[in-house]
């Protein structure tokens, strides 16, 4: 326990921050021009999400799917492995998020799970619709002012994996079942490593 | 008579070896640099070396590969030869295979890696696929990473020693870890580099792990000369002592390497950079008289009390 209390998480860290915020220009430049239909979809699932139509629940979830399989494989898989031998077993873990995202888009019983009358508390209205607008929008901004970063270095929704999750769990909040909150157990489970990653910076 | 008491006999009865056993060869521009040597085999390293952990780090990009191969250059041109990294450093190893120059940096290149997996079986293995990174045909030291596994893998190390396809063997601790094992595994087996952490702030290695190295004749690389860059940015926030001119030392890194490689059993010290200014101040410390016994107190007692 001893030899276990004498690591810091700044020992854990085997990677600069210039390393790091590296990887989000690489991706954004490799990626280039996937942005606009990537932002695009954003805001029309936010749109169908406010319709709360029936199809919309369905669309968003299996739509949210291919993002966290797209941002496993991406981020992960090409570019984060490169500097961090664990990144790969992250991988793993956004495309079990994927899954688990399909799974209720396709398998699920629908029946309950996407009931539009289903009334959503206010504060869960709330809560939703700021963390997606925050990751959806705001999120990308702040980094970039806070880490004092070149706009290249952006880190957007489907393309990072912050503001991916924050959005995520916004989404999350406002499916109707209470079921769902298993969707949001990964994207808390990330943000803490990214936390404590930035911690150490 | 061992081959290596044999040899620090003759060093020590011919009088090439001084307190504190510094010998003096010279860089690319003809500059003096001190060295010391390897005592199990007379072998003479520049007393600073290079590491790899977090600096060679980075994600394949052109840019910053022509930035860290300047880098390499500044640091062989500068008198420069230990490189050390490990297959735990990430991308590390194949970015220094990509950085170093084949000619005629490569030809100067001491090259240091680690063997870091907890199966002895894939020890061999892990060794060839670094060797491969590092373009290297063999390396010249080979250590046990932190202690993991340290009894299978000092077989497999001691063997390739013997088969000529590795020149010396090591191993690693830092942070003050594990220090009662390590002391075991110096008394023990027939090791020739020891790695582990020492600076001004961390001088535990000075009770026990430094007397054993100077009795068995066990080289020591200082790891963590600088406790991750927060020892010297630390320093810098106050102005340089006087006597630091006595010792041409004109930078604080300077001065805390020379702190470190003025100890009589350190044979040299691995600071890590990406900047070539910062190397240029790591390399300055190659050079110059070092701190007696008084001036490294006074180097210690500034430091408490800074």
């Amino acid at each position: 326990m001893d030899f276990l209390q004498s690591f810091s998480l700044r020992d854990l860290l085997i990677f600069s921050p210039e390393s790091y915020f590296k990887l989000f220009e690489l991706s954004n430049k490799a990626l280039w021009p996937l942005h606009i239909p990537f932002g695009l979809l954003a805001i029309i699932a936010i749109v169908v999400l406010y319709k709360r139509q029936h199809f919309a629940t369905q669309f968003y979830l299996a739509w949210l799917g291919l993002v966290w399989g797209f941002v496993g494989y991406s981020y992960f898989g090409v570019f984060y492995s490169q500097i961090s031998t664990y990144a790969h077993y992250v991988n793993y873990f956004f495309w079990a998020e994927a899954l688990l995202l399909f799974l209720y888009a396709f398998v699920a019983n629908h029946e309950s799970i996407y009931s539009i009358k289903t009334p959503l508390g206010k504060w869960r209205i709330i809560s939703g619709y700021s963390l997606i607008v925050y990751g959806v929008f705001i999120h990308p901004m702040v980094s970039l002012f806070i880490w004092n970063q070149s706009i290249i270095r952006l880190e957007l929704f489907s393309i990072a994996p912050d503001p991916t999750a924050i959005a995520t769990i916004g989404f999350t909040l406002l499916l109707p079942a209470r079921g769902y909150l298993i969707l949001v157990v990964i994207p808390s489970l990330w943000l803490l490593l990214s936390i404590m990653t930035y911690q150490a910076f | 008579m061992k081959r290596r008491q044999f040899i620090q006999t003759v060093l020590a009865t011919t009088g090439v070896v001084i307190a504190p056993n510094l010998l003096a060869a010279k860089n690319e521009n003809g500059a003096k640099i001190n060295t010391k040597v390897i005592p199990s085999s007379g072998e003479i390293l520049p007393v600073i070396g290079l590491g790899s952990f977090v600096n060679f780090n980075f994600p394949d990009d052109a840019e910053t590969i022509s930035q860290r191969t300047q880098l390499l250059d500044k640091f062989f041109i500068m008198g420069g030869k230990l490189i050390d990294s490990s297959p735990m450093y990430g991308s590390a190893e194949k970015n220094l295979g990509l950085c170093i120059r084949p000619d005629p940096a490569k030809s100067k290149l001491f090259s240091a890696t680690k063997v870091w997996t907890s199966s002895v079986e894939n020890g061999a293995k892990e060794i060839e696929t670094s060797r491969q990174l590092w373009k290297e045909d063999k390396f010249d030291l080979l250590q046990v990473h932190n202690l993991l596994s340290w009894q299978g893998h000092l077989e497999t190390l001691l063997e390739m020693k013997q088969q000529k396809q590795l020149r010396y063997v090591g191993i690693t601790t830092s942070h003050g870890r594990r220090h009662n094992d390590l002391e075991d595994i110096m008394l023990t087996q027939p090791i020739d580099f020891v790695q582990a952490t020492y600076n001004v702030r961390d001088r535990e290695i000075e009770q026990r792990i430094l007397p054993i190295a100077k009795e068995r004749g066990i080289a020591i690389i200082a790891n963590r000369p600088f406790q991750r860059g927060a020892l010297v940015d630390w320093a810098n926030k106050y102005p340089l002592p006087d006597f630091a001119k006595e010792l041409d030392c004109d930078n604080w890194a300077s001065l805390l390497l020379k702190y470190i490689i003025s100890h009589p059993a350190v044979t040299c010290a691995i600071p890590a950079t990406t900047r070539i200014d910062h190397l240029v101040e790591n390399m300055s410390a190659l050079s110059g008289p070092m701190p007696d016994k008084a001036t490294r107190t006074k180097i210690q007692n500034m430091v408490a009390h800074l």
